[in-house]
């Protein structure tokens, strides 16, 4: 049995690293939301100026929505994607160790580099979109899809929905951790496969669920390859996010203290949408 | 087992310690070579240039030409000879350059070495670099991307080191760099070499002289014209490059008629080639003086400006809203657009993509015909400077002054016009033969130069940071139509506050 010092020695250096890389920073952060800074020189203080501004700037209003169409798109569409792709290959059908690689293969790929693939996938002249609904007969429908204002989220948010491998590998984990006499026992009952994965896959890995919609939330806040690669949250703001309109504005307009100000409403957006998923998955379990 | 694990905290405490220590050690030898505090003491290569030498080193800068047996000496010699035409007068021997080691200075600015500037940089690196051998080197770090590379020297200003000398673009709406506090000051230099002082326009320097202090020596500010393909605007059957908007936009529909895109537009980043559009159509409306600092930007002749530049996003390529500078530049490149409004870097990418140029002509802008602009008027990228570190280390600082003296020198500056498309804001004399060695584009370029009787700095270099970033997505909205041209203009004046 370890000792209070011992206990309190194992935790130093995990405390030290946190304190010093990230409450400090964050502390930081929170002090300097309230001030004017340009990067360079003094700053100064401007109490609420700088959220009040935010609240005012339709940029940033664009991109906390925007910010909430990742996370709903993510939890609502990813997600349930995910998780039927696992239910079929939980069955193992032919070729399924085939398919749970292809499918997982995008998630070890640099989404800086998947994002640019998109982005030629969607060139208004080179893009394979466009010449296949060109070869169809479909060339009306071809178009500038990023530079469009009617499609360029739902084409900076496609490749995310579609890349199914993480969420699909937590719950196949989850899925085969599931004893097979509960299975077993509902067929002698004459259940489907459907009401099978409904009535017992399903309420069986909840906690995976959750654990994915909580890394859904999270990848969707920290969100910046896709719409900075591919549309660099244009057309005229369409595609901007909470951490492309931070950037923008501390590297492109040297506003450090709104920029930070930005981050603090992300941190607390993110805060809130946490507290509901565990409410939600405390209610669910109750 | 519990005192395995007291043994293992304790080893990984030793360990965090020894690392801390280390990390502590070898700070000593990093600053001893960095732009921070003065550590001659601990560096004997200093300690002989720094410690022995600063009063020859200041003595020197004056320009009394002194053949002095010191390395700082020698690489102020060069200095002093500001605008003889060789670095060659090195004739230390001693301190650092007998050691080897010398002092390194490393610049930072787009001059990569696949464009001509960047070859002509490396040549007069390396001439430079053979004239101080031992004493002073000087190192290129190019980074294509010239926002990024703005981004990255604020930032290394911000953190406090910033580069030893680096090249950025003047902005009057955004004075943080030159006072930051963080840059050497070359008045006193400047005032003891009237000859090297006298190349540059006094208003060039005036702009970056700052409480007595000139923060930064003038570059360059280059000309912004319009580069066309002569062949597709015969083949849709246009003789001429048109002198009046109205004309422009005629021939737009001719060029567009013959499948070909009129003109390369782009609104990522600083959206240069549209801004570059918007600044000629917005002074052909209001003339030379509607970017004045504190003028208005909601005002009718912005309107105007934005209102033809709608017009102008329909003769674009299809790809322009989202585009940037690579792309396209690229689509006039490669003959998808037939005209591209650039500067005169654009002739190295010219002759890089055709092997040569091609069927390809330079003209200046229309005007509206109503005298607002005088015909041949010239929109100008910001001025370029060049900065330095603020300096300790005083061998380092006079290798930097004889670096600038030879880099602006009238023979440097000869070869960056000629060879390296790249002329530099220095009174250069260029003979007809100059001229015609610099190849017919950059003899034509340089000719409108000289000729042109006003001359307007585009107007993004001009404008706030804030209104900078907003740029991008005010230019989407024009170009899509979610936004009138009287709203752009009225939100670029807000941003710009």
């Amino acid at each position: 049995m370890a000792t209070k010092p011992q206990i309190a020695l194992y935790l130093l250096p995990a405390v030290a690293l946190v304190l010093g890389f990230f409450v400090i920073p964050l502390l930081f952060i929170i002090y300097m939301s309230f001030h004017q800074w340009a990067g360079l020189g003094p700053a100064t203080f401007m109490g609420l100026d700088n959220f009040t501004y935010l609240f005012n700037d339709n940029s940033f209003r664009t991109a906390l929505t925007n910010t909430l169409i990742w996370v709903g798109v993510g939890t609502f569409i990813h997600t349930p994607l995910c998780l039927m792709v696992a239910l079929v290959l939980s069955r193992r059908p032919f070729m399924w160790k085939f398919f749970r690689t292809i499918f997982f293969l995008p998630n070890v790929i640099s989404t800086t580099a998947i994002a640019l693939l998109w982005y030629f996938l969607y060139h208004v002249d080179l893009g394979l979109f466009n010449k296949v609904l060109d070869a169809i007969g479909l060339g009306g429908v071809a178009r500038a899809w990023l530079a469009d204002p009617n499609t360029a989220l739902p084409a900076t948010l496609l490749p995310w929905v579609i890349y199914i491998g993480f969420g699909m590998v937590i719950f196949l984990t989850q899925i085969s951790t599931i004893p097979t006499e509960f299975y077993e026992a509902v067929q002698l009952d004459g259940a489907t496969s459907w009401q099978q994965d409904l009535h017992i896959t399903i309420p069986l890995i909840r906690r995976a669920i959750a654990l994915q919609v909580l890394f859904v939330v999270g990848y969707a806040l920290k969100m910046f390859e896709y719409p900075f690669i591919m549309t660099n949250g244009g057309p005229a703001n369409k595609t901007i996010n909470l951490s492309l309109y931070i950037y923008r504005q501390m590297i492109t307009a040297n506003q450090y203290g709104l920029s930070m100000a930005a981050g603090v409403v992300t941190l607390a957006v993110g805060t809130a949408l946490l507290s509901i998923i565990f409410l939600v998955l405390r209610r669910v379990d109750s | 087992m519990s005192r395995i694990h007291a043994s293992a905290s304790w080893l990984i405490v030793v360990l965090l310690m020894l690392l801390a220590a280390g990390c502590g050690s070898s700070a000593t030898p990093t600053s001893t070579t960095g732009s921070g505090a003065p550590t001659v003491a601990t560096n004997p290569t200093d300690t002989t240039v720094s410690s022995a030498q600063p009063t020859a080193a200041a003595t020197d800068t004056t320009g009394t030409g002194s053949t002095g047996t010191t390395p700082t000496t020698a690489a102020t010699d060069t200095a002093s000879t500001s605008s003889g035409t060789t670095p060659a007068a090195t004739t230390g021997t001693g301190g650092a350059g007998s050691s080897g080691a010398g002092t390194t200075i490393t610049i930072l600015s787009n001059f990569t070495p696949d464009v001509a500037r960047g070859k002509v940089l490396n040549q007069l690196i390396s001439q430079f670099n053979q004239a101080h051998q031992g004493q002073v080197t000087v190192v290129s770090n190019p980074d294509p991307d010239w926002p990024t590379l703005q981004q990255k020297i604020k930032s290394m200003i911000a953190a406090g080191s910033p580069p030893d000398v680096f090249l950025y673009n003047y902005n009057p709406s955004d004075l943080t760099r030159e006072q930051s506090g963080k840059l050497m000051d070359w008045s006193s230099y400047l005032n003891a070499d009237p000859t090297w002082k006298a190349s540059f326009r006094p208003e060039n320097l005036q702009a970056v002289t700052m409480n007595g202090q000139t923060v930064a020596i003038p570059s360059d500010q280059a000309p912004v014209l319009f580069y066309y393909h002569k062949d597709l605007f015969k083949k849709a059957g246009i003789a001429n490059f048109p002198t009046t908007w109205n004309e422009f936009f005629q021939d737009a529909d001719k060029l567009k008629a013959s499948g070909v895109a009129p003109i390369s537009l782009m609104t990522a980043d600083d959206a240069w080639h549209t801004m570059n559009a918007f600044t000629y159509l917005t002074t052909a409306a209001g003339g030379t003086n509607v970017f004045n600092i504190g003028q208005p930007l909601n005002s009718p002749a912005v309107v105007a400006g934005a209102t033809q530049l709608k017009k102008l996003f329909g003769y674009t390529t299809a790809d322009a809203v989202g585009a940037n500078y690579s792309i396209s530049s690229n689509n006039f490149l490669t003959g998808k657009s037939a005209m591209v409004i650039d500067g005169p870097w654009m002739i190295s990418s010219i002759q890089s993509a055709s092997g040569g140029i091609g069927d390809i002509a330079v003209a200046t802008a229309p005007t509206n015909g109503d005298n607002k602009v005088p015909a041949g008027y010239i929109v100008t990228d910001s001025l370029n400077l060049w900065a330095a570190a603020k300096q300790t280390d005083k061998a380092k600082e006079a290798g930097m002054v004889a670096w600038m003296k030879f880099l602006t020198s009238s023979d440097s500056a000869k070869k960056l016009s000629i060879d390296g498309q790249y002329p530099l804001a220095v009174k250069t004399t260029l003979t007809p033969d100059d001229i015609t060695k610099a190849g017919p584009l950059m003899g034509q370029v340089l000719q409108y130069n000289t000729a042109a009787p006003a001359t307007v700095v585009e107007a993004v270099r001009n404008i706030k940071t804030a209104a900078q970033a907003q740029l991008p997505s005010l230019l989407e909205g024009l170009a899509i139509g979610q936004t009138t041209p009287e709203d752009f203009a009225k939100q670029l004046q807000g941003f710009n506050k």
